[in-house]
């Protein structure tokens, strides 16, 4: 499916870095869709909360520069009171970290920079499994 | 009389101009940071030159650029939050509305909230959470979180008409928004060993049980992002 561009860009690299570090779950794409994850095993998802945008370069219409600055959250989400599958969930949570860390991938045209990661810790989420989230701050220069 | 000129070269030209212009914008950045304080700016705002965050203004490159982001800390970032969560909340008897709590490393915040929030460190984990047993059930669930077969759990609308979209989730959009420069935020349920006790299912696939679980509340988290990297 194609949406928007850059986040078919995080899922696609998401799906890179899955391969690359041999993560046994597999992506969900729970966004707004009708998938019902299985609840027995651990899976994958993203979100996108949002981010900002201002205008960084001032000169002919077109050509100028605007920075949006936003957080893309991946959720390593696993089922509550295993243990087995915390430390997975665990695992796989500091690798998804360390791959998107400085990394570097495109969006259409443009070029996605990951500027920051931080591990959010765990909690519950709607359907009582327990996430492990992975908060990804990313800048990419528009053109207008 | 005899008349001596030095340097007059297209490299010397070019320097004393690259070196007019850094002059030049050195002083129209804080003329412009004066009259913007002068407007309630931050007096104290993070300076970022040539993209790079507080660095030093004065090194700025000839034609670079001078930018002066107002200083956004934890304290205000939080306090912010609660004010939106506080005017988003639905009212009846204002209860909810009056319950929501910071947490610092899972301990409640209480007294002087400001001077708190202040003093937390970086690796601190900062939360905002609402303790009444409902506050789950005001925040809207999408059909992407319902593992109806396999969980019990379904979509559904949130609790109040008064907040259709809950609560805590578009407060985290705002915050992304207006903060998230400096900060990371997640939403996620907690467990705050209230000793509130839920029906709920435990496991998944075959071997999935009935059974009594702690209840969860609705949380933000907040988080410093790391800025001191040229990254």
């Amino acid at each position: 499916m194609a949406g928007d561009t850059l986040r078919d860009a995080f899922r696609s690299e998401l799906a890179t870095i899955r391969t690359a570090a041999s993560i046994a779950w597999v992506i969900k794409d729970t966004l707004n869709t009708n998938v019902n994850p299985d609840a027995s095993a651990g899976y994958l998802e993203l979100e996108f909360p949002g981010g900002s945008e201002d205008q960084y370069t001032f000169g002919a219409p077109g050509s100028n520069l605007h920075r949006e600055q936003g957080q893309v959250t991946v959720r390593v989400v696993s089922p509550r009171g295993n243990a087995t599958n915390r430390d997975l969930a665990e695992t796989y949570a500091a690798a998804i970290r360390s791959a998107f860390r400085m990394r570097r991938f495109t969006a259409g045209s443009r070029s996605i920079r990951i500027t920051a990661v931080a591990p959010m810790g765990g909690g519950e989420d709607e359907g009582g499994m327990w996430s492990e989230a992975v908060a990804v701050a990313y800048e990419i220069y528009n053109v207008a | 009389m005899a008349t001596v000129t030095h340097n007059i070269g297209a490299a010397e030209f070019g320097k004393s101009i690259g070196q007019w212009v850094k002059t030049q914008t050195i002083a129209v950045a804080e003329r412009a940071l004066q009259q913007e304080v002068g407007r309630g700016f931050d007096n104290a705002p993070v300076v970022v030159t040539d993209g790079m965050p507080r660095r030093d203004y004065t090194q700025v490159k000839p034609f670079g650029k001078i930018e002066f982001v107002a200083n956004t800390n934890m304290a205000f970032a939080v306090l912010w939050a609660l004010t939106e969560l506080q005017k988003k909340s639905p009212v009846l008897t204002g209860r909810y509305a009056s319950s929501h709590l910071i947490l610092i490393n899972n301990v409640e915040v209480q007294g002087n909230i400001w001077a708190a929030l202040r003093s937390i460190k970086p690796t601190d984990r900062v939360q905002i959470v609402n303790p009444q047993p409902y506050a789950r059930r005001i925040e809207k669930t999408t059909a992407r979180k319902a593992t109806k077969k396999r969980h019990g759990r379904v979509a559904r609308k949130a609790l109040s008409k008064q907040a259709r979209s809950g609560v805590y989730q578009p407060v985290l959009r705002a915050l992304v928004g207006r903060f998230g420069r400096a900060m990371f935020f997640d939403f996620k349920y907690v467990n705050l060993n209230l000793g509130v006790k839920v029906w709920g299912r435990s496991g998944g696939g075959a071997g999935r049980a009935k059974i009594q679980r702690d209840q969860v509340y609705p949380s933000l988290q907040f988080f410093i992002k790391p800025t001191g990297l040229p990254n």
